[in-house]
């Protein structure tokens, strides 16, 4: 398997702390990308991309290479991401008694494309995106935002390759569906 | 002849695959020539597919790296002892004392001489009780000690744990297949 990242890790694997935060730099971009895309807030995000790190620092010396690094830097990212917002449902399901108020965090904050895009029907897309339903969401971050094949979704995923495929199609079905409401083509 | 409802079920593969060769998509191909509807979907997909390829991604704040190098750094003396953490050394240890005195205690190691010691073997129930109590005096300032200062080991600790026992497990059996 061809991975750029390999030397890197062999050297942060030997306890190297220089190469340690090199793979850091290179792979934090990701992870707080995708954990901004589920958890929908920025703070929570670096949180969480610190706690990924760690956990990845602590399982360093059993990867040995079966996968890309990074498809199981994913993997910690999704399963951390997932675990987080399940926790955040469980409190703000104590304190206010509404299930609906975690899927109302993306849009309580400007997000990425709203930084990027000025309102037009691409800005109107990534509202639609984030409409969609988690799994769907995640799919779609995980092909399009973090390049990942279908074969590393599924491996990230624990979800048989045609279940990815399934999710995503559905998923650019959903968007376009949506663009033909709003008169788009 | 092929309905739209079966093409358009095609149609998200199609054009995220760059309308790749194959039977199945010579028919797509040869029906959307046809078929305006089924035409402005792939419009439509090809819009959805060309906006979410450009998908943004926010730069992190600056200092990440730094932070998360400390929080590193602090975990560090954690992982010496994460094998074992204290809420489980802690007890067994205590235990493994106990047993260690409760031994001694018994008349077969008794010192000639003491008093106690006679005392203890002339009568057995004494020895038993005594025997008992240090054992379980012993016990539970273990067991107090584990639960003011230890905590049960967090999924994190198990993780770790099944992947040091894992990691165990596989040098044996690469050992043993040597």
């Amino acid at each position: 398997m061809n991975d750029p990242l390999a030397e890197l890790v062999q050297r942060a694997q030997e306890g190297d702390r220089v190469a340690l935060a090199e793979l850091i730099r290179e792979t934090q971009g990701r992870v707080y990308n995708l954990a901004y895309r589920i958890l929908g807030n920025t703070q929570e995000a670096e949180d969480l991309t610190q706690e990924v790190f760690v956990r990845m620092w602590r399982a360093l010396p059993h990867f040995r290479g079966d996968s890309k690094f990074t498809t199981w830097l994913h993997t910690i990212t999704t399963n951390a991401c997932l675990n987080r917002k399940r926790s955040l449902r469980r409190q703000l399901d104590k304190q206010f008694d509404a299930t609906d108020m975690l899927e109302m965090l993306p849009s309580s904050e400007k997000g990425p494309a709203h930084d990027a895009l000025i309102q037009d029907e691409k800005t109107r897309l990534w509202e639609m995106v984030e409409r969609l339903p988690e799994k769907y969401r995640l799919v779609l971050t995980l092909f399009y935002q973090q390049q990942l094949s279908y074969q590393e979704i599924a491996h990230v995923l624990t979800l048989p390759l045609g279940t990815v495929k399934a999710h995503l199609n559905r998923a650019r079905n959903a968007l376009a569906a949506s663009l033909e409401k709003v008169g788009i083509r | 002849m092929i309905h739209c409802r079966d093409v358009q079920a095609l149609l998200p593969q199609y054009v995220a695959d760059g309308q790749p060769a194959g039977d199945e998509y010579a028919i797509v191909q040869a029906h959307l020539h046809a078929c305006q509807s089924c035409m402005a979907v792939v419009e439509r997909l090809e819009l959805v597919d060309a906006g979410l390829s450009r998908w943004p991604m926010q730069q992190p704040p600056p200092g990440l790296t730094e932070r998360i190098m400390a929080a590193i750094d602090k975990e560090a003396p954690v992982e010496a002892w994460s094998l074992f953490p204290r809420s489980v050394w802690l007890p067994v240890l205590t235990l493994l004392v106990a047993l260690v005195l409760a031994i001694h205690l018994t008349p077969s190691v008794e010192p000639n001489g003491a008093a106690l010691y006679g005392q203890l073997s002339a009568d057995p129930s004494l020895l038993l009780a005594l025997w008992i109590g240090v054992s379980m005096a012993i016990s539970g300032v273990g067991l107090t000690l584990a639960l003011v200062h230890g905590r049960l080991p967090d999924e994190e600790e198990m993780d770790h744990l099944r992947h040091r026992l894992s990691d165990t497990a596989h040098r044996l059996r690469r050992l043993a297949g040597q």
